[in-house]
């Protein structure tokens, strides 16, 4: 159980798919003009990533190792297709904003990667809660890159207008260019406070050390 | 050279790869078969949504039996009197850049178009034409200045072609 937390904040903080791994940069730039859609963009993606991750836990002894990509493409768009059918079905705004973004959720690398370095190779339960953690990080990156983006660039949040009428919004920011400004300053902020965190725990550690040499004993 | 164990091996992955291929298939058609009827309810009921954004009086419609290319349906709207408002053609046109453009295309009694409201499209740049509720805010149509464009003006250029007018 401690074991499986340790995972979820592992995928959502310190190895974050998209601000620390680097992975799915393109849905993260395009759908988080508003922070609805980049919720929903997280929310589809979670889910594609549990059960593809599933999925190919359970056949990880069965898949060929020799076309095990094009196995995992097949299995990764199957189920972007099934979320796309659902999305039509019963969410239709969200499907009409988030247009040709989902069923690009099948090149999205984090999946593809998860399935190649986790899921391959770990038992069921251990790959949905990968699958799970990633996502939520995932969701976790374009949440915070939309509410910059949709707060000082629209003066809104979720739809909800903020400054009134006599706030001009710095457009740059919902388009694409913002986009890749914002998304780097979030990355640049996440490793500062993760190095900042790293520095005081070396920091601990060797002071640490010197006290036990200081004693003349052993360490 | 291609001895029985290699062809054996390469039967073997083309078979295992098969058997993914098609238990994913059944899945996504599991699916597909859930989700039919609410999408095409969903359909239906924009395009109703539609039709009562173009004529606000409309009370009722009724599909006639025009065709012609692009055409889906033709639907011919009265209000709650029974007098006929208009036409409602559902057009689907084609943008050389997304793709299928769905729209609703309101046509007066004088078989000029009185409005056109985008039921589906996958354009990106479809939304400056286009006010929230997705009806065409009457942009300037007399320079083809995106492919979003050239559809709705296509659109009603080929619906007043058609020759709708005299009574309902």
């Amino acid at each position: 159980m401690k074991k499986l937390l340790k995972q979820l904040k592992s995928g959502i903080l310190d190895n974050n798919p998209v601000l620390v791994q680097l992975l799915g940069m393109c849905p993260t730039l395009a759908t988080t003009t508003s922070v609805k859609n980049a919720i929903g963009m997280g929310l589809a993606a979670t889910a594609v990533l549990i059960f593809s991750n599933l999925f190919v836990s359970l056949l990880r002894k069965f898949i060929p190792k020799q076309v095990r990509i094009a196995a995992y493409i097949v299995i990764i768009s199957g189920f972007v297709t099934m979320v796309e059918l659902l999305m039509k079905a019963y969410l239709f705004s969200l499907y009409e904003s988030l247009g040709i973004f989902i069923p690009l959720i099948v090149v999205n690398c984090i999946i593809l990667a998860r399935a190649e370095a986790y899921a391959s190779k770990h038992k069921p339960l251990p790959s949905v809660v990968d699958g799970l953690a990633m996502g939520l990080g995932f969701t976790l990156a374009l949440f915070l890159v939309a509410t910059v983006r949709e707060i000082l660039g629209n003066g809104t949040f979720l739809g909800f207008s903020l400054f009134g009428e006599g706030y001009a919004p710095a457009l740059l920011l919902v388009m694409p260019a913002g986009a890749f400004l914002t998304l780097g300053f979030v990355i640049a902020a996440v490793q500062k406070i993760r190095n900042v965190g790293e520095d005081k725990a070396r920091v601990e550690k060797l002071s640490r050390v010197e006290e036990n040499t200081e004693r003349g004993g052993t360490v | 050279m291609v001895n029985k164990k290699t062809v054996w091996g390469v039967t073997s992955i083309a078979l295992r790869l098969l058997v993914i291929c098609l238990t994913v298939a059944a899945l996504t058609a599991l699916v597909y078969a859930v989700t039919e009827k609410p999408i095409a309810a969903g359909e239906r009921a924009r395009k109703e949504d539609a039709i009562c954004a173009i004529f606000t009086d409309a009370a009722s419609f009724e599909e006639t039996d025009m065709t012609g290319e692009g055409i889906n349906a033709v639907y011919r709207v009265s209000d709650a009197a029974a007098q006929g408002l208009g036409w409602c053609v559902d057009y689907t046109g084609n943008s050389d850049y997304g793709g299928a453009v769905n729209m609703m295309i309101g046509v007066g009694l004088d078989g000029k178009v009185t409005g056109l409201q985008v039921i589906s499209h996958s354009e990106t740049f479809m939304d400056r034409y286009l006010d929230d509720s997705g009806r065409y805010n009457g942009a300037d149509l007399s320079a083809g200045a995106t492919m979003s464009y050239n559809a709705i003006r296509d659109a009603i250029t080929a619906v007043e072609a058609m020759g709708f007018g005299g009574a309902a």
